[in-house]
């Protein structure tokens, strides 16, 4: 049996088609995230072989935003580009990885946070010599630094 | 079938024809709801940028008057009421009879007073909330609170620490990281500040030589992006350390107080995002920031407020060499191009 409205949608089945692909592109257009395309980076710091716990890897294109990435104790960093989106701008970066931080606290009530002190050689932060390539996806990019 | 038709014409709408329209209804509803969301988000953003002009228009105006924009903040030290931990003006002090604050100015005495001797019988004045100089979109409390940064309180003449009114439009200092003397080398941030505002400074127009518009003056910092801290900025004063000033980079490098908290550079891009765990650098020197999507609004020497985007390129190379460190320095002489 054949209902009114599978009728309607026989006879109109072009103008049906049709609607749907407007919608489907709409939802789809909407989807996208405003900014530079971006690709997924992970990957592995170590140092002399050993993972560096608390580094800042730092990825620097040639003119957009950083992004920037925080290893954990296995040495493993994944990239933020901006509070809503992960990844890298795609192209070559300039990489700087650096264990250092600032001091602060330690007056008005607040504790002392100690500064720490640089581990890793100036070639990988201040003076860097790293450099990385980023594609469109997902990308590993793992970085053995030595002391020597 | 000719006379089934002719009685639907005559009774109105099928129930497939209603569906149909209510279908084409609702994904209009859909498309305009977010735009109806961004509508408050676009009234706040106006209102800042307003904000911004008459921070802008106050600061030409005191260069009219007295020849040059005020001194990012008057390192008040000599004086023997200030020691460690109490207050020293800053710019936006200085700038309040332009701003249609004489009154505030004339209560805090700015000037031969000393922000800390102030704060002892002023205080209600100096915790308020001024709605000139903060971001409607921003979600600090009035006054900065004890509890979550070094540099967000002062002692008054006593030693009682206490908070003073936020900010979230300060003065811009250098193109890397704050700095209380002036650059040698405008191409270089580590020699110094290469912007408008530092310690006693005395910038005039002329001295921008990179032209008022290419040149930041003003920025905006927000209190917090999610789990990020960026504090805003303290209004009236900034903190002593240890008896010789406020704190900066080439004296202590204590990221969360000094001359930070009144000043910004350029030197990250915009909202810039760092690990806010103890086991991290858990203070950041933090640079321009908002919650409007997308970017920050600044100031430029000329007056006009633009958005800033936070793609804009930075880099950590301390050399001028990218948009963000064109737009801070005031004398790089480099051409800026499109951002």
């Amino acid at each position: 049996m054949i209902t009114t409205c599978q009728q309607f949608l026989i006879s109109h089945a072009r103008a049906s088609g049709v609607f749907a692909l407007v919608l489907a592109a709409v939802t789809v257009g909407c989807s996208q995230p405003p900014g530079p395309e971006t690709g997924y980076v992970t990957g592995v710091v170590t140092l002399d072989g050993k993972p560096i716990d608390k580094a800042v890897v730092t990825f620097e294109p040639a003119n957009a935003r950083p992004s920037v990435g925080f290893t954990d104790a296995n040495g493993r960093y994944e990239l933020i580009f901006t509070a809503s989106r992960n990844g890298a701008v795609l192209g070559e970066h300039q990489v700087r990885i650096t264990s250092a931080a600032d001091a602060g606290g330690g007056e008005g009530g607040q504790p002392l946070v100690a500064a720490r002190k640089e581990t890793i050689p100036t070639k990988y932060n201040a003076k860097t010599e790293l450099t990385a390539q980023v594609d469109s996806g997902s990308n590993t990019i793992d970085f053995d630094l030595k002391t020597k | 079938m000719s006379s089934r038709v002719s009685r639907m014409a005559r009774n109105g709408f099928t129930l497939v024809e209603l569906l149909v329209v209510i279908a084409i209804i609702g994904v209009l509803i859909a498309l305009l709801l977010p735009a109806v969301q961004q509508a408050r988000e676009a009234a706040r953003r106006m209102q800042c940028s307003n904000n911004l002009k008459q921070i802008g228009l106050a600061l030409h105006n005191y260069h009219d008057t007295f020849g040059s924009f005020p001194s990012g903040y008057v390192d008040i030290s000599g004086r023997t009421e200030v020691v460690d931990n109490k207050g020293h003006w800053s710019w936006a002090a200085l700038t309040l009879p332009f701003m249609e604050m004489g009154n505030v100015h004339d209560l805090l005495n700015v000037g031969p007073a000393s922000p800390s001797n102030v704060l002892d019988t002023q205080q209600a004045v100096m915790q308020s909330r001024y709605a000139a100089f903060r971001c409607p979109s921003d979600i600090g409390p009035d006054f900065s609170s004890t509890t979550e940064c070094a540099g967000c309180c002062i002692q008054n003449g006593g030693s009682t620490e206490l908070g003073h009114s936020l900010s979230n439009y300060l003065g811009i200092n250098s193109s890397a990281l704050a700095r209380a003397d002036q650059a040698t080398n405008f191409n270089d941030g580590t020699t110094g500040a290469t912007g408008i505002f530092y310690r006693n400074s005395d910038t005039r127009l002329r001295d921008i030589t990179d032209g008022s518009s290419n040149t930041v003056m003003v920025g905006e910092r927000c209190y917090r992006i999610n789990t990020t801290d960026y504090l805003a900025g303290e209004l009236f004063a900034t903190r002593d350390y240890n008896g010789g000033g406020p704190a900066h980079r080439d004296r202590g490098g204590m990221a969360d107080q000094g001359a930070s908290r009144i000043l910004v550079t350029t030197y990250h891009s915009p909202n810039k995002i760092w690990e806010h765990a103890d086991s991290y650098p858990k203070w950041e020197e933090s640079g321009l920031s908002s919650l409007h999507p997308g970017g920050v609004q600044v100031c430029f020497a000329d007056g006009s407020v633009r958005f800033l985007s936070e793609t804009t390129a930075s880099n950590a190379s301390g050399t001028t060499d990218t948009i963000m460190e064109f737009l801070g320095s005031m004398s790089d002489g480099n051409v800026i191009g499109e951002y």
